[in-house]
């Protein structure tokens, strides 16, 4: 846990009470989270440095997941990434999954979580993720 | 008279044998017999060489018009009926031609010609009427095939006759070279010969030899009515029985003429004109018919074609819409599973956190529902997902190469897992059993490993259950797991020790909602059925023992084709027993 004391974490997702869960759940296991529920608002306070991780929602309004990513890492290019999704990933499904997945076939599905995720699987998940 | 008769309608068309008996040849006979009657006086109506001369070369001319007819439409329909008919008026004008053109050079010698010319006009008659028996008894079964009704005994013939070609072909080209040395010899003959007994005169029948040429005739006429020409459509066949029955009073009246030029012999000769000219006027019916027909069918294939392209746009317009709505039923799922998901997330990790906090073992117990719930309503989701990509077809496999050990011992790991921390009441063990096979296959190994998962879980939930409601013995409660590689298929059992199957569910376990677990979907067999088929590969269960009452528990098996040249086994001895002890 210790060793998650250090770690910042941003979480972006447009529903409310994923955000609040995920960041409840991280905060349990000693990680620092910011969450926004805005991806425009996420950019534009978004610094070179500071974050360890980036947990990104892929459908929101606005703007994906994917693009806020490109946008992200213009502004920090070391930073890591895991995309959550409600869509199917892990089933083979990617192809009709959704059309945002689609066109963007270069992120494999190892950096994406599927939703709904148990709690301990999260955590294994964003630990895994920082090694 | 008989060319009046022609003129019929095309609804009549289908007449009875006796109806067209009546009207073509009862009928015709009438004013034929009171012509032969009046024909018996000789000096009724005498004519000169001159007039002969006219009336055999309308003669000439118009058998010439119709061997040049029969004889291309058996060109071109390839169509030996008429080829016979043909060559027979053929041979018939040609004879005619060498009739008329001798009996005009030699116009001044009356005792040349009266031999001359009955042994000509005999020699013309017979190939003709030789001709149209092998056309009408031997050939006409073989046109049938271009003309509507006909017999059953037709059809045999046509199929015997299509059986022996060859043998019938020798047949007829043996009469046809006989037949025609025959009539060759004998107008070539007639020349310089006069045959025994070629003209009687002192005998009713002045001219016997028109005898066979006549029975000639009336065999034809038999033979139309045997072989159910009549039945024919085309006004051709009426033209032709027509025509027999004319030439049959021309023969006859042919047979009593004294001498030539008497009555008997110029009404003869004009019948055959006159049946010739029925004859031609049978073709250009048949030719009119023919079109009105074509231009009819012409009009329905035009019909028929538009309708079939309105159907093929019809059929194009439904694709599209049906494409349309698969594509919007996919969204559909996709974005359906999306909705379903997302909810789940919060209450799933809220309660979990919410469960570590609370320290009141009541009120643990109440999230603990809420918990047990919010998973299950998230299997269910999962589930009902599945069910609807497989009922949409749009269940899309992701191969990759794996090794099946690997996911059956992750399988057993997880399952072992949960148990332990599960912390039932449970006081038995269970041990899951399974010896490592490393089967390499090409699969998609997410749903392979949700269908693993799936069947180890409801083992393990039908054992426990029989744990629960029996007294079960120490070490008894037993899974066993086996893969195996057989015949290029790679083999999964499950053995447990659990409740069995219900002998009146088995028939449709793999249904949907057909059995379901202690806390299950009732879905997970209908989906691992799917899946498995999806793959080429066979899903089935059974009751172990030799009672079928399940109290031995059950084996449920499924094989897998097994990527080709890729396929591996090793085995391994070290045999690893998931020992699980609650409580």
């Amino acid at each position: 846990m210790s060793n998650n004391r250090n770690t910042r974490i941003l979480l972006v997702d447009d529903e409310y009470d994923i955000t609040l869960a995920f960041k409840i759940v991280l905060e349990e296991s000693g990680f620092v989270v910011d969450s926004f529920n805005d991806p425009l608002l996420a950019l534009m306070n978004f610094k070179a440095g500071i974050y360890g991780l980036l947990l990104l929602d892929i459908k929101m309004p606005k703007m994906n997941g994917f693009e806020l990513f490109r946008q992200l890492i213009k502004i920090d290019g070391k930073v890591k990434v895991c995309f959550i999704t409600a869509f199917d990933v892990s089933k083979g499904d990617v192809k009709t999954g959704s059309t945002i997945l689609d066109n963007n076939n270069d992120y494999s599905d190892k950096h994406i979580i599927q939703k709904p995720i148990l709690i301990h699987d999260l955590v294994n998940r964003v630990k895994a993720e920082l090694s | 008279m008989e060319s009046s008769s022609l003129f019929h309608k095309p609804k009549s068309l289908l007449c009875s044998k006796y109806e067209i008996l009546i009207k073509y040849t009862l009928v015709p006979s009438i004013p034929l017999s009171i012509i032969a009657i009046l024909s018996a006086n000789p000096n009724t109506w005498m004519a000169s060489e001159i007039h002969h001369f006219y009336i055999e070369l309308f003669a000439v001319i118009l058998a010439a018009v119709l061997a040049f007819y029969y004889i291309a439409r058996a060109r071109t329909l390839n169509d030996k009926f008429s080829l016979f008919i043909g060559i027979g008026f053929l041979t018939s004008a040609l004879i005619d031609l060498l009739h008329v053109t001798v009996s005009y050079i030699s116009i001044s010698d009356p005792l040349f010609l009266k031999y001359f010319i009955p042994q000509t006009w005999f020699a013309g008659r017979i190939f003709l009427s030789a001709m149209l028996v092998i056309a009408i008894a031997k050939y006409s079964a073989l046109s049938s095939s271009r003309e509507g009704g006909v017999g059953e005994k037709q059809k045999r013939k046509e199929i015997e006759a299509i059986q022996k070609p060859n043998k019938l072909q020798k047949t007829v080209v043996v009469y046809l070279t006989i037949l025609a040395i025959l009539a060759t010899s004998v107008a070539i003959s007639s020349l310089f010969l006069v045959f025994p007994a070629s003209v009687i005169d002192n005998y009713s029948i002045h001219r016997p030899y028109e005898i066979p040429s006549l029975v000639l005739f009336i065999v034809a006429l038999f033979y139309f009515y045997k072989n159910q020409l009549y039945k024919r459509k085309d006004a051709f066949y009426k033209g032709l029985l027509g025509y027999l029955i004319v030439d049959i009073f021309s023969q006859i009246i042919m047979s009593y003429s004294a001498a030539s030029f008497d009555t008997a012999h110029n009404v003869a000769h004009v019948l055959k004109d006159a049946g010739y000219f029925i004859n031609i006027i049978a073709l250009a019916l048949s030719s009119i018919e023919y079109n009105a027909r074509l231009r009819q069918s012409n009009e329905k294939l035009m019909y028929s074609n538009k309708r079939s392209k309105e159907r093929e746009e019809t059929i194009r317009v439904q694709y599209e819409r049906l494409k349309e709505s698969d594509k919007m039923k996919n969204e559909f799922i996709n974005v359906a599973a999306h909705e379903l998901r997302t909810p789940i997330q919060p209450i799933l990790s809220l309660t979990e956190v919410l469960r570590s906090k609370i320290k009141e073992p009541q009120q643990q117990e109440l999230v603990d529902v809420t918990i047990r719930n919010a998973k299950r309503l998230q299997h269910l989701t999962e589930d009902i997902l599945d069910v609807t990509k497989i009922e949409s077809q749009s269940l899309n496999l992701k191969d990759e190469s794996f090794n099946l050990n690997d996911i059956i011992t992750n399988a057993i790991d997880d399952i072992t897992t949960n148990m332990v921390s599960k912390k039932s009441q449970q006081r038995n063990v269970i041990k899951l059993s399974y010896q490592p096979h490393n089967i390499f296959i090409e699969a998609d190994k997410a749903r392979i490993t949700q269908v693993i998962f799936n069947l180890l879980n409801n083992a393990v939930k039908f054992t426990e259950a029989k744990v629960v409601n029996e007294e079960v013995g120490e070490g008894r409660s037993i899974i066993n797991i086996n893969a195996e590689n057989v015949d290029g298929h790679a083999i999964v059992s499950i053995k447990d020790t659990g409740t069995g199957i219900d002998p009146e569910i088995m028939p449709r376990l793999f249904e949907k909602f057909a059995s379901k677990s202690y806390q299950g979907t009732g879905l997970g067999l209908f989906i691992s059925k799917s899946i498995i088929q999806a793959h080429g590969g066979k899903i089935w269960a059974g009751n172990n023992g030799d009672t079928k009452d399940g109290k031995g528990g059950a084996t449920f098996r499924f094989s897998l084709p097994i990527s080709k040249g890729n396929s591996s086994i090793i085995h391994n001895k070290s045999e690893v027993n998931q020992i699980v002890t609650k409580q």
